[in-house]
């Protein structure tokens, strides 16, 4: 196979439209983009929870998220599997092998980076901006919002990483996607398979446009370090 | 301490590509779903004292490993791929191995009626017209050539909501059949295998044109020198000789037997 | 004159070591306070605890005649105290949005919140900033955006933790006239400071922190 010819083709695909890959490219980025928008708010609550309060259990539920930063995803497809499989507890939803069940998956992936970042932006949040917002009169729910918006580009950054993190995965995308044409086939498993298949361009094609979302979080991440809001 | 552990690890490193005793070998989903690979290989490695590596994939990429000199042998069931990497030049002859059968596979409850239809070709077009739930392979695996084979014999353009494209290996698309409650075409063997698991049922079989056969082929050390020509000669000759084909027609799932073997091996 | 703000006993402790211990301590309704000490005397903290950002043991406190426990010190005065940082810290907004952050709080919202800010971003002259985001002003004209944003809310009682400290020249003269005027419209005020010029202001009372005692001078 001549990387070459495969690489041409796969540019050729690229800017031609091919329904396909832009199918593939489309589910990707709803999946994900679904899933972040499930696991931020809660993931803030509970970063903003463990960075402000003071509570039984924080020093655990702290070492437990940094702990599970690294958790391996196909063991998230695994448990996830268990559950939703027609024997599993939650079998009566029917939602393995569907985009449901991806989200789900990806926003158990995402939880831990998301809320360790915004526990991380709290902590490093000036204390004078939460003593000044309470001092003016704020109420505790204005001033965590206050907070968090002082310190809105260390999260935001934190949602990009999570981004990059459920963007490009894959285990437990096959597992409780299944990798079905046009419905959970997402551009890791589709990679997978076409390179299974021994057929690059595609392959290649979907590469380059991971490696562009990649690029375009970096060089995101990169301007928000430039607006200082990372500290 | 770190020194010379990284030392031994250099040595050892560098034995690996000096050690002959091994084999390449690439195989089908199928093979190795139905758990025949798993009494095969050590069968053979303890016979020829040859390691064998061992790849799995659909027949399809199967075929292009062999293709691009990156195996030593395969065993795969698309029987015209397998004579055209030979006549290409890539592969040496192709022997049959093995062979079993196609069902077509689905729930209890089979809403698209097709239970005892024993033409698959009808069965196709049974489950088009109710536009049943059908999970494919969908990559080029020679399950999904057959299915294929059977969707055009049925004039059946297979692109309704209900009709899956899966793109993973036959175990894997059981279970998902199981869990969704649709069909699927799939061979005899790992059916059998994963019957209890998926709580799925034989609902159209015995049709000629399921018949399914397995072959091996050598890749061409001609073309590929850095192929391990001896160690692939003993495994073609072991895998076509009557101990092996006594431990494939001994193979039993269930208490069922679910490889033959074919009258033209040898 | 009238009690504004009153304790019979205040004590802040850190473990063992106690910082301060104050007696009777009464805050006039008008009247305005300078409250001077070295360094690490306890003027910050005693201000902290009084705007209820810090706890500490409080005896006999009123509030505006009424007797209150100082665990809901924070909540029901934190209103009308307001406390200015030494550094103030302004949000990264606008300095507009800085001055009428505490009147959203108080639902204040629309043309009147408009009008109020306007007025207190002309008393502090700083119109031409209003719109520039406040990582870019100078000390001076962050103390005045700050001095803005707690005259704006009407307080009952300023809370000034050293207000020229670090600033000099044009920066500190504008500050001490924005408080003059404060002195001079007959606000509360406490100020903790070491500057001259503000210690002499004219109709403050002066008292000293030191050996965690406060004591007239």
């Amino acid at each position: 196979m001549d990387i070459l010819a495969s690489t041409r083709q796969a540019f050729a695909l690229l800017l031609s439209g091919d329904a396909e890959i832009w199918t593939i490219v489309w589910i990707s980025l709803r999946v994900s983009l679904i899933a972040l928008a499930v696991a931020t708010p809660p993931a803030v609550v509970l970063g903003y929870a463990l960075a402000q309060q003071r509570f039984p259990g924080r020093r655990i539920l702290v070492v437990l998220i940094q702990g599970l930063l690294s958790f391996p995803t196909v063991v998230v497809g695994l448990i996830l599997y268990i559950l939703l499989t027609r024997q599993g507890p939650l079998g009566s939803w029917q939602l393995l092998f569907t985009q449901e069940a991806m989200i789900m998956g990806q926003a158990v992936i995402a939880f831990p980076v998301l809320t360790a970042f915004a526990l991380a932006a709290v902590q490093g949040a000036d204390p004078r901006a939460h003593e000044t917002a309470v001092s003016l009169g704020a109420s505790s729910l204005r001033a965590a919002l206050t907070t968090l918006l002082e310190v809105r580009f260390a999260v935001v950054a934190g949602v990009f990483n999570g981004f990059g993190r459920v963007i490009s995965e894959v285990g437990c995308a096959m597992m409780i996607g299944g990798n079905i044409a046009g419905v959970t086939r997402n551009i890791p498993t589709a990679i997978a398979l076409e390179t299974s298949k021994g057929d690059f361009a595609q392959g290649i094609a979907l590469g380059v446009v991971l490696m562009l979302f990649a690029l375009s979080i970096s060089v995101a991440l990169g301007m928000l370090q430039g607006r200082g809001g990372l500290k | 301490m770190l020194f010379r552990f990284a030392a031994a690890l250099c040595l050892t490193l560098a034995a690996l590509p000096l050690n002959a005793a091994e084999l390449r070998l690439a195989a089908t989903h199928t093979l190795q779903d139905s758990g025949l690979l798993n009494t095969l290989i050590p069968a053979f490695e303890a016979v020829s004292g040859i390691k064998v590596q061992l790849a799995i994939g659909g027949s399809g990429q199967v075929i292009k490993l062999a293709a691009n000199g990156d195996v030593d042998a395969i065993l795969s069931h698309v029987k015209t791929q397998e004579e055209k990497l030979v006549a290409s030049g890539a592969g040496l002859k192709r022997h049959a191995v093995a062979f079993n059968d196609f069902v077509i596979a689905g729930p209890p409850q089979d809403p698209a009626r097709i239970r005892g239809t024993q033409d698959a070709v009808a069965a196709m077009q049974k489950l088009q017209s109710a536009k049943a739930r059908f999970i494919s392979r969908g990559d080029e695996s020679g399950t999904h050539v057959k299915e294929r084979e059977l969707w055009r014999a049925a004039g059946v353009e297979p692109k309704w909501a209900g009709y899956l494209s899966a793109g993973v290996g036959m175990g894997q698309v059981l279970m998902m059949a199981g869990e969704m409650q649709a069909y699927t075409l799939c061979d005899r063997a790992t059916f059998a295998a994963f019957r209890s698991r998926t709580g799925m049922e034989i609902l159209s079989e015995g049709d000629a044109r399921l018949y399914n056969e397995y072959g091996v082929v050598a890749v061409n050390p001609a073309r590929f020198p850095g192929v391990q020509a001896a160690a692939a000669s003993k495994f073609v000759a072991w895998l076509t000789s009557a101990e092996a084909q006594r431990l494939m027609t001994g193979f039993r799932i269930g208490g069922q037997q679910v490889f033959f073997v074919p009258a033209t091996a040898r | 004159m009238n009690a504004l703000l009153a304790f019979r006993q205040l004590r802040k402790t850190f473990g063992a070591r106690t910082l301060f211990d104050l007696g009777p301590f009464t805050i006039g309704e008008g009247e305005a306070y300078v409250i001077t000490g070295d360094n690490g005397s306890g003027k910050t903290t005693l201000l902290r605890i009084l705007a209820g950002l810090e706890p500490g043991e409080i005896a006999g406190f009123e509030f505006c005649g009424a007797a209150l426990n100082h665990d809901r010190l924070a909540a029901e005065v934190r209103r009308d105290i307001v406390h200015v940082h030494q550094h103030p810290y302004l949000f990264h907004s606008t300095v507009a949005h800085n001055v009428g952050y505490g009147l959203a709080a108080r639902r204040i919202g629309g043309a009147e919140r408009r009008r109020l800010v306007e007025a207190a971003i002309a008393w502090a002259g700083v119109e031409h900033l209003r719109h520039v985001p406040p990582a870019k002003l100078s000390g001076g004209e962050k103390q005045r955006v700050a001095l803005a944003r707690a005259k704006v809310l009407k307080p009952k009682l300023f809370l000034l933790d050293e207000p020229t400290a670090n600033l000099d020249g044009e920066a500190r003269t504008q500050t001490i006239a924005l408080i003059r005027q404060l002195v001079q419209d007959g606000r509360s005020l406490l100020i903790a400071c070491h500057d001259r010029q503000l210690i002499e202001l004219p109709g403050t009372r002066r008292f000293h922190l030191d050996e965690g005692k406060l004591a007239a001078v």
